[in-house]
């Protein structure tokens, strides 16, 4: 299986490739004052207003540094009937790698988006569970 | 002078002779009284031994008579008791005596009876000494001395036989006669005898008196005209001593026609005389002690006077001395001043020269700065020219990591499809990768180069602006330096003037030196003579006030 790793202040988490959509480079954002902090802002992708998640500071409580290699991953978001395209902002997200071993089972509770672990060339990578990115607290505050 | 006074000697040697004679005429007088009076102590004495004899006697023969009466009366017949009474009281009448008396004691005729009798009253010491004496029969009587009633008494005591009315019974007759009547008795008598022999005596004595008296005032009138002349001479005398004394204020004591007049109213001539004399050389001896005196003064406030000048002459020198030193110090000071000057000139200029070199060299520094501040501007457009080209080959990297990322998710969609298209995208992701991590160290190193270089450009352009603070600083000392040098080197024959005058002015100080010392020694020579000639007034006042005091012993009415 193919994942799209983007990097969090030296830990790298695993993204499937086929949840995907595309990759953009970090472009100006359509900031919301009034929503929450982990909403970085709305992206105009192919003429649609997309909210776009700062993942850093929704682990790291800090919010990503504008550089070349901080990019914006647009995925569909599986909610309850439909699917509904998010953009998740992460820094050095620049390569993909393919595991081809299992992930080892894990389920934390302050961290419920952590699927498992794999250790992929001497670095431990955590699988991202997409549908558990956001609480349904969050997401009731990003969809309404 | 000296004759008379011997001749004063002589006459009161004699005088002294006279007195004696006259103290021995006096005392024979008392002494004639003396011994009369011891005479009549004797005679006293004599008489009051001699009376108590004659009063035993006397009271002895009263007694016998009494006792021959009584005895006769008793032996022609036995009288009757009134008989012995009226005998009794006719002897008492007899006796008339104070103090006197007859007693009868009634005793015992028998003898061994009468020897413890104790009669009609109680016997004293002598009654039983006398029946004692009278029982025995040795003595017909006893008689003897003793106390009577506190009197002393001579008492005679004789046994008769009784009356013949009371047969058995014997009588003690006793007669007392107390001495002290007896003794007045005569001694009235023996008083009178000596009162009559006093008279006598006495009124010889007068005679003896008259006698030397007439004497004794015979000798008085002629030695009264002796002391006379005596007095007289002695009077001369005083006088004549006074005057030798000093003492020429005394008048004669008297005045005569006789020779001790003439002579005496002689000397009161010659002592006034004299008297003149001395009062006129006692007034000039007191003027030329006073004109003496303020001549001394005088000599005394010159000496002063000419001492302070000496003084201050030598305070002076000491001055001229110290100005002398202090102008050669000056002088000395200025020449070494003056080397210092030049030598300081010399500093200056080499200083100036080795400013002029340090302006050269900072003003090359000066270029030199702004050439290397030039250089590193280009240095700098060029690395940001390096910047951009890096630039644009991140951005390019950028873009084609993205394509391959996007290209490997598609070609991952795709499934066993998309296997070949994933390898390319790999590929590609591959190249993008290298790519971007080259352009990335140039980027730092670029940046790294940039700042370095504008850090370097700031630095020379402060370096440059104080380089040129420096040439600006630099060139006001030399400037003034220069200022300095040209003063210094102005100074250095102003120096040597004022050294030149100074030399002279100590050259004239020295002059000045040597007139104060002259000067000096001239008044200390003017003090020894004024103090010599002081030395002699003094002396010649002492002399003066020697005989001021002689003449000044001498008192004379002024």
């Amino acid at each position: 299986m193919l994942y799209l790793v983007l990097e969090i202040d030296g830990e790298c988490y695993g993204l499937n490739a086929l949840s995907v959509t595309e990759v953009t480079p970090l472009v100006e954002l359509e900031q919301i004052h009034e929503g929450p902090e982990f909403l970085a802002g709305l992206l105009n992708y192919r003429g649609r207003p997309v909210p776009v998640l700062d993942l850093r500071r929704m682990i790291k409580k800090k919010p990503c540094e504008k550089r070349y290699c901080t990019r914006i991953v647009i995925v569909e978001y599986p909610r309850t009937t439909k699917t509904l395209t998010l953009g998740l902002m992460a820094q050095k997200v620049v390569r993909s790698v393919r595991v081809t071993q299992e992930f080892s089972p894990m389920e934390l509770r302050n961290a419920p988006y952590l699927g498992g672990a794999v250790v992929e060339r001497g670095r431990i990578l955590h699988c991202l569970t997409l549908e558990k990115i956001l609480s349904p607290q969050q997401a009731l505050e990003v969809f309404g | 002078m000296r004759v008379a006074s011997s001749n004063w000697e002589r006459k009161q040697k004699e005088s002294q002779g006279y007195a004696i004679k006259n103290f021995l005429v006096d005392r024979s007088m008392s002494i004639l009284v003396l011994g009369t009076l011891l005479t009549v102590f004797l005679l006293t004495t004599a008489t009051r031994e001699m009376t108590d004899q004659i009063v035993r006697d006397g009271a002895l023969r009263q007694a016998q008579a009494l006792v021959q009466t009584f005895q006769s009366m008793a032996f022609s017949s036995k009288p009757s008791s009134l008989q012995i009474q009226n005998m009794v009281s006719k002897v008492e009448q007899d006796l008339k005596g104070e103090g006197q008396g007859v007693r009868l004691i009634t005793m015992p005729a028998n003898p061994f009876e009468r020897r413890d009798a104790q009669g009609s009253g109680p016997l004293d010491d002598f009654q039983r000494k006398a029946l004692r004496q009278l029982n025995e029969g040795k003595v017909p009587s006893f008689c003897g001395l003793s106390e009577y009633k506190g009197e002393v008494s001579f008492r005679y005591a004789v046994l008769l036989s009784g009356p013949e009315e009371s047969p058995g019974v014997d009588l003690l007759l006793e007669v007392v006669q107390p001495l002290g009547s007896v003794r007045a008795d005569i001694k009235r008598q023996i008083y009178s005898g000596a009162g009559i022999l006093l008279g006598l005596g006495g009124l010889g004595l007068w005679f003896l008196g008259a006698v030397f008296g007439r004497l004794k005032n015979l000798r008085d009138h002629r030695a009264a005209s002796e002391s006379i002349l005596q007095e007289q001479v002695q009077q001369l005398l005083s006088f004549v001593s006074r005057a030798a004394d000093g003492d020429l204020t005394s008048d004669v004591p008297f005045q005569g026609e006789d020779s001790v007049g003439m002579l005496a109213s002689g000397l009161s001539v010659m002592i006034n005389q004299l008297g003149e004399l001395v009062w006129q050389s006692q007034l000039l001896s007191r003027q030329v002690v006073s004109s003496l005196s303020e001549f001394a003064s005088s000599a005394l406030r010159q000496e002063s006077i000419v001492l302070e000048q000496s003084h201050r002459s030598s305070t002076l020198a000491k001055a001229a001395v110290t100005i002398l030193d202090s102008s050669l110090s000056v002088e000395s000071t200025m020449e070494s001043m003056t080397v210092v000057a030049e030598h300081t000139a010399t500093i200056a200029a080499s200083g100036q020269a080795g400013l002029e070199t340090m302006e050269w060299t900072m003003t090359q520094v000066t270029q030199s700065v702004e050439r290397i501040q030039q250089r590193l501007t280009e240095l700098n457009d060029r690395a940001g020219n390096i910047g951009g080209v890096v630039t644009t080959i991140t951005r390019v990297a950028d873009q084609t990591n993205l394509l391959s990322l996007n290209a490997s998710i598609e070609a991952e969609k795709a499934g066993d499809y998309g296997l070949g298209f994933g390898v390319v995208a790999e590929e590609i992701s591959r190249l993008a990768d290298q790519t971007a991590v080259a352009s990335l160290d140039i980027e730092e190193m670029v940046n790294e180069m940039q700042n370095a270089v504008a850090a370097g450009v700031e630095s020379m352009k402060q370096l440059a602006e104080d380089v040129g603070m420096g040439v600006l600083h630099v060139q006001t000392a030399a400037d003034q330096l220069t200022l300095i040098m040209y003063e210094v080197q102005q100074m250095v024959p102003k120096f040597e003037e004022v050294a030149t005058e100074i030399r002279s002015q100590s050259l004239l100080a020295d002059d000045m030196n040597e007139t104060i010392q002259d000067l000096e020694g001239v008044a200390r020579s003017s003090v020894d003579a004024i103090r010599e000639s002081n030395h002699a007034i003094n002396e010649l006042k002492c002399l003066a006030m020697l005989m001021q005091g002689e003449v000044e012993r001498f008192k004379v009415h002024q």
